[in-house]
């Protein structure tokens, strides 16, 4: 009993990871259909960013308030990594709307342009963030104990959810959003400015994918290339959740966490890999579109 | 207040229309008239901006608008209610309502009841997605929405197209009420002529990409080998 409720705990906080790192390219890719492929550095990004807070309060705060670092490295993170993702859309690829190829190869330059900056500044070993002593340790609840940085990231996961659902379905520029994302001529035709919501979406997913970089740095040390390790899964999720939906990037993440947990308990961590792997292949050949797909009456 | 002088347009290389000049005076109905495939929707999208202006010059209000986005010109003052109704489907009818506010300077919700008093399915619908209302709640969705920004000209493609009749006349007498009643000048393209005639000041037809007759009567004799089938 013991060992399944542990095991559940670990999926859901697998899933919660990856759905943390998917979370922004829900909107670039599941949203906007720009295949980023520098969202892993914007998650590096937001790693970074963290790193030099943590730095600064090192450095310039006094000791007792060491262990709040995170809680500044937080929207740090989210502004610094919409910031670099805003200049990418204005520079790059407000061009290369409907192009996928091309953003791909270009997303993918960038990439290697923001690794290699990471290296020049910081260094091209990796660095660690210290965990803050109120995140280290561990809560015991019936003789289980549950890592405190994991059930962190859940609340953290649950809290950018939230705040997303909301601003997507309750504000009016979620509204904007989304009629822009359906239907680009109507939307300017009823005067919304496409440019402004392009770009501002844009930023906002790059935000996310900095947060998750803030998380990750709980978890393991960071370093110039830890965006290419996480970029697959981000692109996993999104596409198993169904492109375009919010909702399926959550129910993707903790499935593909869940059983990719189940799996590795039952073989290894590579074999865990690979049938996770074959499981997406055949799941996408039964639902193409993925968990949830938008399906509306279809008129004339 | 809406002037247009040689146009060209058309989509990517193939220019489908050629040197349309049309004129719209405030509180006047203008009707586009003419076959299939004549180029009546691309004038429309023309004037809306949906596509670009290849050549001659389009002013609003004494405003150059040649060149300007869709987004401008809907600022400046343009509602577009377009072939196929275009409403978001994934949106709430009400949120599509609501979108009708962003090239409105004046946000008072007060505009939505009037729209409701139009059309009371869409107060009865309000909390459902766009897309699963039938045809011609959609296009009451899409009037409505272009009701909501207060345009003080109204680009209407084929308002009554593919609608069951009942709903048809819900439509045309929001558009007698809007000539009788506002100031709001309207471009509408019809294809039933007995509507026309009875709402429309001025009608233009349309052959083969540009104006082959134009004047505030419609004689049937002129009109009617570019009309007929």
């Amino acid at each position: 009993m013991e060992g399944i409720i542990a095991q559940i705990f670990n999926g859901i906080s697998l899933g919660s990871i990856l759905l943390l790192i998917a979370l922004g390219l829900a909107i670039t890719f599941g949203l906007m259909n720009v295949i980023n492929m520098a969202h892993g550095e914007l998650i590096m990004i937001g790693a970074y960013t963290t790193y030099v807070v943590q730095t600064i309060f090192i450095n310039y705060f006094p000791e007792g308030l060491f262990d709040w670092y995170f809680l500044f490295a937080i929207p740090a993170a989210f502004i610094l990594a919409a910031l670099i993702g805003l200049v990418m859309e204005v520079t790059v690829i407000r061009f290369l709307y409907g192009r996928p190829l091309d953003s791909l190869l270009a997303t993918f330059g960038i990439s290697l342009v923001l690794q290699q900056l990471a290296r020049s500044i910081f260094g091209a070993p990796n660095v660690g963030v210290q965990s803050p002593e109120l995140l280290s340790g561990a809560v015991e609840i019936f003789s289980m104990s549950f890592p405190i940085s994991r059930i962190f990231i859940l609340i953290l996961v649950a809290l950018c959810v939230g705040f997303m659902f909301y601003y997507f379905y309750k504000t009016g520029n979620g509204r904007r959003i989304r009629a822009v994302m359906q239907n680009r001529d109507m939307a300017a035709s009823l005067g919304i400015s496409t440019r402004k919501v392009d770009a501002s979406t844009f930023a906002i997913g790059a935000g996310f994918a900095g947060v998750a970089g803030m998380a990750l740095t709980l978890i393991g040390p960071i370093g110039p290339t830890l965006g290419t390790a996480y970029i697959i899964d981000a692109f996993m999720v999104v596409v198993v959740g169904g492109v375009g939906m919010l909702l399926g990037t959550v129910a993707g993440a903790l499935g593909i966490g869940v059983f990719n947990t189940i799996f590795e308990y039952f073989t290894d961590a590579s074999m865990g890999r690979v049938l996770i792997f074959v499981l997406i292949i055949l799941f996408l050949q039964w639902k193409p579109n993925g968990l949830f797909s938008i399906n509306t009456r279809k008129l004339d | 207040m809406l002037q247009l002088k040689d146009v060209e347009s058309g989509y990517d290389e193939s220019m489908v229309l050629r040197d349309v000049s049309i004129k719209v005076k405030q509180n006047q109905v203008i009707c586009i008239l003419g076959r299939n495939g004549v180029g009546k929707s691309t004038l429309i999208k023309t004037i809306m901006g949906v596509l670009k202006v290849q050549g001659g010059t389009i002013a609003f209000e004494d405003k150059e608008l040649t060149k300007a986005s869709a987004t401008i010109r809907s600022k400046a003052g343009i509602g577009y209610v377009p072939q196929g109704r275009e409403i978001f489907t994934t949106l709430t009818v009400y949120e599509n309502l609501l979108l009708g506010f962003e090239s409105n300077p004046n946000k008072n919700k007060e505009i939505i009841n009037k729209v409701y008093k139009y059309f009371p399915v869409l107060q009865e619908m309000k909390n459902r997605n766009g897309g699963d209302l039938s045809g011609g709640q959609q296009q009451q969705l899409a009037i409505g929405r272009a009701l909501i920004a207060e345009p003080k000209l109204l680009l209407l493609d084929e308002p009554a197209e593919g609608i069951q009749p009942n709903i048809v006349e819900d439509i045309q007498n929001v558009i007698l009420d809007l000539k009788n009643e506002t100031k709001t000048s309207m471009v509408l393209v019809e294809q039933d002529l007995g509507f026309a005639k009875a709402v429309g000041d001025y009608f233009y037809v349309i052959d083969r990409g540009t104006v082959v007759f134009e004047g505030s009567e419609l004689i049937d004799e002129k009109v009617e080998k570019h009309l007929s089938i």
